[in-house]
């Protein structure tokens, strides 16, 4: 067993030993079923502020994100400024769900959609976006774990068994201390994703030999056609440029575009579905769980936006992109222009590991960081795993154990079955990552965009008191409809049933993310019209009075309305959206060597750090002028414990058909998905 | 049992130490390995950032440092000055730029510890505490 190996296996001992350890303390803590679930709505703002970051960027920034911009070059890297996007949910809807918690004691979202929309309807379809966001992608995420211990331990570890070991003491900490153990344990993996990701470009910086050399060696990339892409229909490297505003292709797997995929479109589109993340049910548990609204400001905008932007603009690129002239690229090597042979070829040839990579051949030379980094990538890693399980317990829980099965059951036997169904869905996430890995992808591709379909839902459960129950459930369906069949999985559910869609995967390079979001409206705002009045919307004014009342517009602030829409479109518009084109070559094109990029850095990267310094303003000027996140200065009642109305039909179990025939429809849903995707 | 508040000023300490310690420590051993005076100074610096941390976490908990955190500071140190002094005595291979880094983050340590003291006690109460100590 090598040194490196050694240190590997002590440091993730010790960060187990971490976890368990907070566990445990949590567990202490835990008395009641809103101890295990909401940490007694206690978490403090500074435990927020570290562990909802480390929730939002989690093993996809670590991993991911690294792997696709040295995949696809700065056209991906526009992606970085996602540090802004994604908290941008959080300012729009955190404050309003955490006042509504508190005001009407709300456990789950499913708990708020129900109460506010008087029906049941959408409380059983955040549980379906609950479970595809948690079951699919928890399995992506812990088979990325194992893979990188197996890579860091040179094969001496099988990937599968280190996913097992790791999901185990992952279910001790949550099962036993709940949303607060998640919470705690989410301290330190906030700061260690941080830390990890400026240890990578650090390391970056000084194997390239100083930001010169690097940028001498862009300007050589740029002038040759190496990579994935080639050149763009403007004649630059794709690496190096945005390729176009739209593609009118018939998407993935049946036309590939021109100069790459992430035209500015897509660059929208992905940024949508990002923002889904912190829409998604288990952020909104988030919320409820704050002791106070303190923690949202910070953590959107410094936390996020700030330090993660600053993180990823900057030690992001230079660890992805300098990873091309430090022997990854087997292309750019051949031609000469490597500034160092430190990455093994295999780095590039499985970009998706890249970070694994990266930190193996750190850990040659200083074993002491293969161990240390690779925690830091775990952390990361096991930052979103543990708060989906934790949410995903209590929304099978309270929302079909309690409302379904059990309505007389008390904290003791909430508490057992958030444990059992916690348990459960990891169990069916381990399944998923260690024998389905196809439909692991399949399933894993819709966890984001199902999230950012519950937009509307909360902007009318925040903002917009005329979006009715009725337009706000069709066009869910219909956003999750169209979600599906613009991905793989519905495609691959469409040739099963004999149906060859005309489309491949994300058409026009536009994410379903996107995709799902024009029908969701389309059909939500057209139900709405129809079924606007009546005495639903005097139901749905009560909440909009109290919002109001507590979290209204000061005089100032509405004055500032007007500029604040004008602000945040012309960021969106520039940063992520059709403008960023202009970037390509609006400090020098792309080709034309560094004396003539006026900022001596590519074009297109100067672009992405103007608009993330400009991104965080934008937050700061919402979070705060606007006081879009910030504590209400006024008092409401609070304590309220809610009792959701009694259903109709009496509780489903009681009758033993009922058992019965979803333990039928469940099996062959099971045997249907593994007949389907078990290759 | 500790209060919540008592268990969120833990989870703040070793959070803190939980990432400046492991990369404070290994800049400092890579330093040392590499004969890198900038490297194993980053990792004193570290270290420093670590205790100044913990400082602000003590103020904003309205506390200070626990009997446990000083008996495990002291020996901490204590165990580290050893080793370099055995290292610069015994180890043939131990340069210029490992001495230097080894003195410049122990007097770094050093003058923040006392800073801490001075600013906290006063200059005369910081000595009179010891002799306090020390007496009983």
């Amino acid at each position: 067993m090598s040194q490196g190996t050694v240190w590997l296996l002590a440091f993730v001992a010790a960060y187990l030993a971490y976890c368990l350890y907070w566990g445990a303390a949590s567990a202490r803590l835990v008395a009641t079923a809103n101890d295990f679930f909401l940490a007694d709505r206690g978490i403090s703002p500074w435990i927020f502020v570290l562990a909802a970051t480390a929730t939002s960027f989690s093993g996809w920034v670590f991993l991911g994100h690294t792997g696709l911009v040295f995949a696809d070059g700065f056209q991906f890297a526009q992606l970085s400024l996602c540090a802004v996007t994604i908290p941008l949910t959080g300012i729009v809807f955190l404050k309003r769900q955490w006042l509504l918690g508190r005001r009407y004691g709300y456990v789950t979202p499913g708990d708020m959609f129900a109460d506010y929309f008087g029906g049941e309807a959408m409380r059983l379809l955040v549980m379906l976006v609950a479970l595809v966001f948690s079951v699919p992608f928890v399995a992506m995420q812990l088979s990325a774990s194992g893979r990188l211990i197996a890579i860091l331990s040179d094969g001496t570890v099988d990937a599968v068994a280190a996913t097992w070991v790791l999901a185990a003491a992952l279910f001790l900490y949550v099962v036993v201390g709940g949303l607060r153990a998640v919470a705690y344990v989410g301290t330190l993996q906030g700061l260690l994703l941080a830390a990890g990701l400026t240890a990578l470009g650090l390391v970056a910086y000084g194997k390239l030999g100083g930001f010169a050399a690097f940028n001498d060696a862009l300007a050589a990339l740029g002038a040759t056609d190496i990579g994935p892409w080639g050149r763009t229909a403007q004649g630059y490297n794709g690496y190096l440029e945005i390729p176009g505003v739209i593609q009118f292709t018939r998407g993935l797997g049946l036309e590939a575009p021109v100069g790459g995929l992430w035209t500015a479109s897509m660059i929208l589109s992905y940024s949508l579905a990002l923002m889904g993340i912190q829409a998604a049910p288990a952020f909104t548990i988030w919320a409820f769980a704050c002791r106070s609204a303190k923690g949202f400001a910070p953590q959107q905008v410094w936390a996020s936006a700030a330090a993660v932007g600053l993180i990823l603009v900057f030690f992001g690129t230079l660890a992805a992109m300098g990873a091309h002239f430090l022997g990854a690229s087997a292309a750019v090597t051949e031609d000469g222009l490597a500034l160092a042979r430190w990455l093994p070829e295999a780095a590039g040839q499985d970009p998706a590991n890249l970070v694994a990579h990266f930190i193996r051949a750190i850990g040659a030379g200083d074993p002491w960081f293969n161990g240390l980094l690779a925690v830091c990538a775990l952390a990361a890693i096991q930052a979103m795993v543990a708060l989906n399980l934790s949410a995903a317990g209590t929304i099978l829980s309270r929302d079909l154990c309690q409302r379904y099965l059990d309505p007389a059951a008390g904290d003791r036997e909430l508490k057992l079955y958030g444990r059992i169904s916690l348990g459960l869905v990891l169990l069916a996430a381990l399944l998923v990552a260690s024998f389905l890995p196809a439909t692991e992808g399949e399933l894993g591709a819709l966890a984001l965009s199902f999230g950012f379909q519950l937009w509307p839902a909360l902007a009318a459960v925040c903002w917009l008191p005329w979006l009715t129950r009725q337009g706000v459930v069709m066009g869910l369906v219909a956003g999750l409809l169209a979600v599906v069949f613009t991905e793989p999985f519905g495609q691959s559910v469409a040739a099963f049933l004999g149906f060859h869609l005309p489309w491949g995967r994300w058409p026009w390079t536009i994410h379903s993310a996107a995709w799902g979001m024009f029908f969701n409206l389309l059909a939500c705002l057209t139900v709405s019209v129809l079924t606007r009045g009546g005495s639903e919307r005097a139901r749905r004014g009560r909440f909009h009075a109290f919002l109001a009342a507590a979290a209204g517009p000061t005089a100032q602030q509405r004055l500032l309305r007007p500029a604040a829409w004008v602000i945040v479109l012309a960021w969106l518009f520039f940063a992520v959206g059709p403008g960023a084109v202009f970037g390509n070559d609006a400090f020098g094109a792309p080709n034309a060597g560094v004396k003539a990029w006026v900022l001596g850095v590519p074009s297109i990267w100067a672009w992405q750090i103007l608009w993330w310094a400009l991104g965080v303003l934008v937050l700061w000027f919402l979070a705060y002028r606007m006081g879009l996140s910030t504590a209400p200065s006024g008092s409401f009642e609070t304590g309220a414990v809610h009792e959701p109305p009694p259903l109709k039909a009496g509780a489903p179990s009681a009758d033993w058909r009922n058992w019965f025939w979803a333990a039928v429809v469940a099996l062959a849903l099971l045997s249907a998905l593994h007949w389907m995707f078990g290759r | 049992m500790l209060t919540i508040r008592q268990t969120e000023r833990r989870l703040a300490v070793v959070a803190l130490w939980g990432v400046a310690g492991p990369f404070g420590l290994g800049l400092i051993q890579s330093g040392l390995g590499r004969g890198s005076i900038a490297l194993g100074l980053l990792g004193f610096a570290l270290l420093v950032g670590g205790f100044v941390g913990q400082v602000i976490v003590n103020g904003l908990y309205g506390g200070g440092f626990s009997r446990g955190e000083i008996a495990f500071g002291f020996t901490a140190f204590g165990i580290a000055v050893l080793g370099f002094v055995l290292a610069w005595v015994f180890d043939p291979a131990f340069g210029t730029a490992d001495i230097v880094v080894g003195l410049s983050g122990f007097a770094a340590l050093i003058a923040c510890f006392l800073v801490y003291l001075i600013a906290k006690y006063g200059l005369k109460g910081s000595f009179s505490m010891f002799h306090r100590t020390g007496r009983h």
